[in-house]
């Protein structure tokens, strides 16, 4: 049972850090502004530091390298947690841009709620049993084929939708 | 083994970063899109055919014996105008012709200067006696002629607008077969040789 609820917490985690530094990395903008925002020092570095580090987090919590991946969980949900306070403080309307421009939330109160989530999934990732080596790796490649195949499917949609609207105008 | 499965999922983290870049690129595109066509979209505007030739409203004879001809009315007192005038400069000529409404020639020629827009195909009026005989009563406006008679009238936001209607080699057929007259004006129908579609040619109401 144990072992499941471990898997499930891990590949989860896997998800949400894979889908937000790919999302951040795919479209810097949106969250460079996030950053300028909260008028963090070095947005540049961050702009670039902060996906590929959730990208590491996201592997490293596939090949289960537990104490590196408890520590990174643990160290980013702290900071988006005080990113979140920092947004709360200035009282004005940031973006959040944690899935990049997917998310349309606004910083603030979520994330901080959301610390003590990130800290169990850290403690989580510590004590429940985890799948690691070439079966952690083959899932975090299925989880970012199949987000990569949404994402196609999303692009597909409009334009098939404008390929039969473009037949429709010449075939009159 | 180990090695072939951290490539592999490397490999399928780039194509997932490649695949949000594009879908990220086609909401801007969708944005763009939505303002283009809520601020600038091409209106029909109501027209009607002249009493006279061409040639009697003062513009050259020859464009009577066109089989096609696009009339462009622009104003020295449209700021619209002086946009879509700049890109005509280079546009192609064979079928376009300009008629600029002008306080005097003087003011007229200031304005084509201006604009880089050489006078040439272009015919100055400071009487308005083309654009009212075609019941005109915007600029810029755009009258598409077919064998001497209007068949579509439209406004024309900005030169990404005309650019179809410039390099078109031909008028579609529900034009040319069902010439109309237009004393209706709203949104031109979307087209992607970028013509308007008369409101009296549809489905419900048939061309007269």
């Amino acid at each position: 049972m144990s072992s499941v609820v471990g898997a499930t917490v891990q590949f989860l985690a896997v998800a949400v850090f894979l889908l937000a530094g790919a999302q951040k990395l795919a479209a810097p903008a949106t969250f460079g502004e996030t950053l300028r925002k909260l008028r963090l020092p070095g947005v540049a570095v961050l702009r670039r530091a902060v996906p590929l580090l959730e990208l590491a987090t996201a592997a490293l919590l596939a090949a289960a390298f537990r104490p590196a991946a408890a520590v990174l969980v643990a160290l980013e949900g702290f900071g988006f947690g005080v990113a979140g306070i920092i947004a709360l403080r200035r009282r004005t309307h940031i973006s959040c841009a944690c899935f990049g421009p997917l998310d349309s939330g606004v910083l603030g109160i979520r994330q901080v709620i959301l610390v003590p989530v990130w800290l169990l999934v850290a403690a989580s990732t510590l004590v429940l049993p985890a799948i690691g080596g070439l079966a952690g790796v083959a899932a975090l490649t299925a989880i970012a084929l199949a987000m990569g195949c949404v994402a196609a499917v999303y692009l597909m949609v409009p334009w098939v939708r404008d390929r039969r609207a473009a037949m429709v105008v010449t075939t009159r | 083994m180990m090695l072939v499965g951290v490539a592999l999922a490397v490999l399928s983290v780039l194509v997932l970063v490649c695949l949000l870049a594009l879908v990220d690129q086609h909401k801007s595109l969708e944005t763009v899109r939505r303002h283009l066509s809520s601020t600038s979209k091409p209106q029909a505007i109501p027209f009607h055919p002249a009493d006279q030739s061409l040639a009697q409203l003062g513009l050259p004879a020859q464009l009577d014996q066109r089989r096609q001809l696009i009339l462009i009315f622009l104003s020295t007192s449209c700021t619209a105008c002086r946009s879509l005038a700049r890109p005509l400069g280079k546009a192609p000529r064979d079928k376009m012709w300009i008629v600029l409404e002008a306080p005097s020639e003087t003011a007229a020629l200031r304005w084509l200067s201006g604009v880089g827009l050489p006078n040439k195909n272009v015919t100055i009026e400071v009487d308005q006696r083309a654009i009212s005989a075609f019941g005109v009563e915007v600029t810029p406006a755009v009258l598409v002629f077919h064998g001497g008679n209007p068949v579509v009238g439209q406004t024309a936001p900005t030169y990404e607008h005309l650019e179809p209607l410039l390099l078109a080699e031909d008028l579609p057929s529900f034009l040319t077969e069902n010439p109309v007259e237009s004393d209706r004006s709203g949104p031109v129908p979307e087209s992607p040789n970028g013509f308007a579609e008369p409101h009296e040619h549809t489905e419900e109401v048939p061309a007269r």
